[in-house]
C-alpha cells in the first residue's frame, strides 16, 4: 500500500515488482513441473524415508515414503495453479455478467438481484465444498465448483458499485440519447471503464483461491492421491511433524509465498490502473 | 417555425418546475436562455431534446419542424437526436468515455448518423476536428480524453454534437468550467458554426455576458417561467421585465449596457432576497416579494406580450423609451 506513495511517473510501484516477480516464480515452478522435476514425484524410496532437508540429493529432504519434497512442492504448485486459474476465470465471467446486469436493472429487479448477490456473499464457501464432496466424491471438481459458487456473488457485488457509476456518467447518457442499445452500453462503455477494477480483483481471488486449493486438499475434499497439492502435503506432514517438522514448513512457504504474490500483484496493479493515480502521475 | 413550443410544463414529483407558454425558435437564430440556478433553464433546454430526468413529466407541446416531441418513444425521440437536435453537455470531462481514444468517439457519432464505409467516416472525424479547430487531426484522433485541456475536450464535444448535421446546437453552459480565453474562443467558434451551418443554437447560460456574446435573441427565466424574450441588443438596452432589469444591474457592467456602466467604487447591485423554495413561489408574478415595483395587480399572473418579438410578462415594466432604472436600493 505505501509503495503508492512517493512514487515517480513511469515507475512500478514496489509490490507490483515483487508480487509479479514471485506469481512469475510460482507459474514457472508448476509449468517446470510438468516437464522436469529432480524425482518421480511418485518414487517411493523406503531407504531414504524422513531425510532432513539438505540431504544428498535431496535439497527439501524426504517424507515418510521417501519421496523428495522439493519434487512434491514443484508439483504442488501445478495443481494449485490450475484450480486457481479455472476457478478464477469461471467465477469472473458470469460475476461481472450478473453484476452488470444488476447494475442495469431497475425496479423491483434490481432489489432481487442485490439481495440474491448479498445472500451469495453470506453462504460459506467451506461448507458448500464439504456438501459438495459428499454428493459428488471429493476431487479438485469439487474445489473448482465451491470457489465458483463462491467467488461469483463476490464478484457480481464488486462490480455493481462502479457499473452504476459508470452507467451515472454523461457519455452513458448521450449514448442512450442517439439510440444506442442498453447492451451496447454495457460492452462499450461500461465494461472498460470497470475493467481495471476487475483485473484487480481478479489478482485478489486468485490469492484466495490458492487458499481455498491448499485448505480443502488438507481437509481431505480437494485433490486426491496422487495428484500432488500442496493442502494434501500439509496434511501428510501433520502426521510425522514431531519427526520432522521441515515437511510442513516446504509447502506452507510455498502457499505464503503465492498467496502473497498475487496480494501484491494485485496491489500494485490497483495503482497503476487507477486513473486517478494515473493523472496524478502525470502531472 | 422550427422549434414552437405550447403550454409547455415540466413537472417532477408533482411540483410543476417549469411552465411555459409559448416560445418559438426559427432556424439559423441563436438564442440565450439565461437564469440562475433553480429557474429551470436546463430542465427546459433538455426537455426539448427529451432528455429530461427520467422522473420528469412533461405536459403540453414541444414541435420540432412539425413533429410533436412530447410523449415521444425513446426511438423516436434518439432517431430525432441522431439526425436533427445536437447537446454540447457541461462537463466536458465527464461527457466523454475516458477509455475510449477521441477519433473513436467521433466516429462512433458519425456512424450513428448513416451507415458509412470505414474509409468515408475517418475523412469525415478528419473534417469534423478541423471544423472545431483541432490541429493535428492525426495527432488527436489517438488521444484519450484525458490528455487534453478543457477547452479542447470541449471542442471534441462540440464536433460531436454537430457530427450529424443537426438544425439545432443545445449547449448547456459549455464554457462554465473554462478560463476566459478559451470561452471566447469556443463561443466564436459555436458562432462560427451556426453561421456556416445555419444551424439555431440554444445556448444555456447564466451569465449575461457569455450570453450577449452568442446571441442573436435572449431569453430570461425566472421561477421556471419565461418571464422576457427579444432581440439581444434591445433586451440588454430596453428591458421590459424588472426581473431582467435587476440581472442587468447585478451585473458587473462588462455586458455594456449603454450610457450606464457603473462607476468605479459603486457597490454592486443585488438583487434582494434568493430564490424561493421550490413550491414556495409566490402566487402571480414569481418575482413579486424581491421585486421593488410590485403593484397591486402583481397578484395575478402576468402574461407574456409585448410588440415585434420583444415579450415580458410584467405588469409594472421599466419604461419602454426611458433609461434602465438604477436598482440599487435608497
Amino acid at each position: 500500500m505505501s509503495s503508492a506513495n512517493g512514487r515517480q511517473a513511469g515507475t512500478a510501484p514496489t509490490s507490483l515488482v515483487i508480487g509479479g516477480a514471485l506469481v512469475v516464480a510460482f507459474v514457472l515452478m508448476g509449468l517446470v513441473s510438468l516437464v522436469w522435476t529432480p524425482e518421480d514425484p511418485e518414487a517411493v524410496n523406503v531407504d531414504a524415508r524422513l531425510l532432513p532437508p539438505l540431504s544428498d540429493g535431496y535439497l527439501f529432504g524426504t517424507d515418510r515414503l521417501g519421496r523428495d519434497v522439493l519434487t512434491q512442492v514443484m508439483a504442488g504448485a501445478r495443481n494449485s495453479l490450475l484450480v486457481s486459474v479455472i476457478a478464477t476465470v469461471a467465477a469472473i465471467v458470469p460475476g461481472v455478467a450478473v453484476g452488470l446486469a444488476t447494475a442495469n436493472a431497475t425496479g423491483w429487479l434490481a432489489g432481487w438481484l442485490r439481495r440474491a448477490t448479498d445472500l451469495g456473499v453470506a453462504l460459506p464457501g467451506i461448507l458448500v465444498a464439504l456438501v459438495l464432496a459428499t454428493v459428488l466424491g471429493p476431487g479438485n471438481q469439487v474445489t473448482i465448483i465451491a470457489i465458483v459458487v463462491w467467488f461469483i456473488p463476490m464478484v457480481a457485488r464488486v462490480t455493481i458499485g462502479p457499473a452504476q457509476q459508470v452507467l451515472a456518467r454523461d457519455f452513458v447518457e448521450a449514448a442512450t440519447a442517439y439510440g444506442r442499445s442498453r447492451r451496447y452500453i454495457l460492452w462499450r462503455h461500461v465494461l472498460p471503464n470497470i475493467s481495471p477494477l476487475i483485473i484487480v480483483q481478479a489478482s485478489v481471488m486468485f490469492a484466495s483461491a490458492i487458499l481455498i486449493e491448499a485448505a480443502l486438499s488438507y481437509l481431505g475434499v480437494g485433490a486426491q492421491r496422487p495428484t500432488p497439492s500442496w493442502g494434501r502435503l500439509l496434511n501428510e506432514a501433520q502426521a510425522v511433524l514431531e519427526v520432522a517438522p521441515s515437511l510442513i514448513v516446504f509447502p506452507g512457504v510455498a502457499i505464503m509465498l503465492a498467496v502473497l504474490g498475487f496480494n501484491l500483484l494485485g496491489d500494485g496493479l490497483r495503482v497503476i490502473l487507477d486513473p486517478r493515480q494515473q493523472a496524478r502521475a502525470r502531472r | 417555425m422550427m422549434l414552437q413550443l405550447r403550454d409547455l410544463t415540466v413537472s417532477i414529483g408533482g411540483h410543476q418546475i417549469v411552465s411555459i407558454e409559448g416560445f418559438d425558435l426559427p432556424a439559423g437564430r441563436r438564442v440565450g436562455l439565461v437564469g440562475e440556478s433553480g429557474s429551470g433553464k436546463t430542465l427546459t433546454a433538455m426537455a426539448l431534446a427529451g432528455l429530461q430526468p427520467r422522473e420528469a413529466v412533461l405536459a403540453g407541446s414541444i414541435q420540432f419542424e412539425g413533429t410533436e416531441v412530447v410523449g415521444r418513444d425513446a426511438q423516436g425521440l434518439a432517431a430525432l437526436r441522431r439526425s436533427h437536435i445536437g447537446v454540447v453537455f457541461q462537463d466536458p470531462l465527464g461527457a466523454l468515455n475516458p477509455t475510449m481514444r477521441i477519433g473513436r468517439q467521433i466516429a462512433e457519432a458519425v456512424r450513428l448518423s448513416g451507415d458509412l464505409p470505414r474509409a468515408a467516416v475517418r475523412q469525415r472525424v478528419r473534417e469534423l476536428l478541423e471544423q472545431v479547430q483541432l490541429p493535428d487531426a492525426e495527432v488527436m484522433i489517438r488521444r484519450y480524453p484525458h490528455q487534453l485541456s478543457g477547452g479542447q475536450r470541449q471542442r471534441v464535444l462540440i464536433a460531436i454534437a454537430i457530427a450529424s448535421g443537426p438544425r439545432l446546437l443545445i449547449a448547456d453552459e459549455p464554457t462554465t468550467a473554462l478560463d476566459t480565453t478559451v470561452q471566447r474562443e469556443l463561443l466564436e467558434l459555436i458562432v462560427r458554426l451556426s453561421e456556416e451551418r445555419s444551424m439555431a443554437v440554444l445556448f444555456v447560460s447564466h451569465d449575461l455576458g457569455v450570453v450577449r456574446a452568442v446571441s442573436d435573441h435572449i431569453a430570461v427565466m425566472y421561477g421556471g417561467r419565461l418571464v422576457e424574450t427579444g432581440p439581444a441588443r434591445e433586451l440588454i438596452t430596453r428591458p421590459r421585465h424588472r426581473y431582467t432589469e435587476a440581472l442587468l444591474a447585478a451585473n458587473p457592467g462588462h455586458i455594456g449596457v449603454e450610457g450606464s456602466s457603473p462607476r468605479r467604487g459603486t457597490p454592486l447591485t443585488t438583487i434582494p432576497g434568493t430564490v424561493p423554495a421550490l413550491g414556495a413561489f409566490p402566487s402571480g408574478c414569481r418575482f413579486r416579494g424581491r421585486c421593488r415595483y410590485e403593484v397591486e395587480a402583481c397578484t395575478q399572473a402576468p402574461a407574456l406580450v409585448g410588440r415585434d418579438e420583444h415579450l415580458a410578462a410584467c405588469w409594472n415594466p421599466p419604461e419602454a423609451d426611458g433609461e434602465v432604472a438604477d436598482g440599487s436600493a435608497d
